[in-house]
């Protein structure tokens, strides 16, 4: 495989950059991520999370699920993921760091209000079997990846949130692209 | 109470109306019904399933909760939930539509959502129901909001994640009030549910003042 670009992201700092179809995004940390993903071209379709939970009938993405857009087309799918049998990814919430996704996004020209909510990474929010979402999450304590395989052309927005209440706030993480 | 609308709405379609803060909205029906609303002065501020679960601090919302905005304001509050001892309301699912039925046929999926594989599909959902009923305000497809989906009882196993479509719906009519805590846009789609008993249903639609 070829390494298209690779990246270091600071606490607090972001990377936006395309990801072509075929080729595969490595990202590797221990922080929470959020993570977005919009068509290369057509930036009004993006990445939903509702979609992504009923197409993959799981609150949790893992191996092997799919990432959907809100107008029902595939964009990712998951190779690996390092987390799995750590915690869970999340699609529940809404952006952590909703400023700093946004400044990302500005050449998107994407609004507060328009803004798709993520996939937190490593988020690992735990959910109770009465529904009630526990406020402590935990984080890998080493650096863990997931892979991801676009299945259009993408823009792909990540932000190392800062979130505060996670074991590894503070912890750089790294993005691979991958051309098979 | 004064009643200000009171509207039938037939299976699998839309309906939308203004409503101001304080009026009262009550949805009546035995199967799934697909709710979202918007600020009737800012189109901008719309229901968001996210906020409204991480303000909630849970995934099924009933009785004194609230339904919040992308902008973080208070939209909504649940007065009376009918449901709440039978089953719970849905803030996973998104809206099903023609193309989401369309590829769940193609992939072989239908019976993950529904009874059958050979089951006859509609060409349309409570995605293409909510467009309609939002036509007033023009909303694009792509900004109307993930709904809370009423009397959708899923089973959710939260340890592993998985999501299971059940049948499981009111025997009878049944209602959800839920007071408008800003002027609003509100629509509602008669879903098509084809995992109800007797599949999607019309849906009683009444505003009032308490």
């Amino acid at each position: 495989m070829n390494v298209i670009c690779e990246a270091t992201i600071a606490p607090n700092k972001g990377w936006i950059g395309e990801v072509n179809r075929g080729q595969i995004l490595s990202v590797m940390g221990k922080s929470v991520i959020d993570f977005n993903a919009f068509k290369r071209d057509d930036i009004r379709e993006y990445f939903d999370t509702a979609r992504t939970r009923i197409y993959n009938l799981n609150m949790y993405p893992t191996k092997g699920h799919r990432l959907f857009s809100k107008q029902n087309n595939p964009m990712m799918r998951i190779l690996e993921d390092g987390f799995a049998g750590i915690g869970f990814h999340d699609l529940q919430s809404s952006h952590g760091c909703t400023d700093a996704m946004l400044e990302l996004l500005s050449p998107m020209e994407i609004s507060f209000a328009d803004l798709p909510d993520p996939m937190g990474l490593f988020r690992n929010l735990e959910i109770s079997a009465e529904g009630r979402i526990r406020p402590f999450p935990k984080g890998p304590t080493e650096p863990v990846a997931i892979d991801l395989e676009a299945e259009i052309d993408l823009v792909c927005g990540l932000m190392n949130c800062p979130a505060a209440e996670t074991s590894a706030a503070g912890a750089e993480f790294t993005i691979t692209i991958l051309q098979p | 109470m004064k009643i200000i609308s009171d509207d039938f709405v037939p299976a699998n379609s839309g309906w939308g109306k203004a409503m101001l803060e304080g009026q009262v909205l009550r949805l009546t029906a035995k199967t799934i019904i697909d709710f979202a609303c918007i600020n009737l002065h800012n189109l901008e501020e719309r229901f968001d399933q996210a906020r409204t679960k991480v303000y909630n601090m849970k995934i099924w919302i009933s009785t004194g909760d609230v339904l919040y905005s992308k902008l973080n304001n208070p939209m909504m509050t649940i007065l009376e939930d009918q449901f709440a001892g039978t089953g719970y309301h849905d803030l996973q699912y998104g809206t099903c539509s023609g193309v989401r039925y369309a590829r769940a046929k193609e992939e072989g999926r239908l019976n993950q959502y529904h009874h059958g594989d050979d089951i006859p599909i509609p060409d349309h959902g409570c995605w293409e129901n909510l467009i309609d009923g939002f036509k007033e305000w023009s909303i694009p497809p792509e900004l109307i909001p993930s709904p809370l989906n009423i009397f959708q009882h899923v089973d959710i196993d939260t340890k592993s994640g998985e999501i299971k479509h059940t049948p499981n719906r009111p025997n009878d009519p049944i209602y959800l009030d839920f007071r408008a805590d800003m002027d609003l846009a509100v629509a509602a789609s008669a879903c098509p549910d084809l995992a109800a008993p007797e599949f999607g249903q019309p849906i009683q639609a009444m505003i009032y003042e308490p």
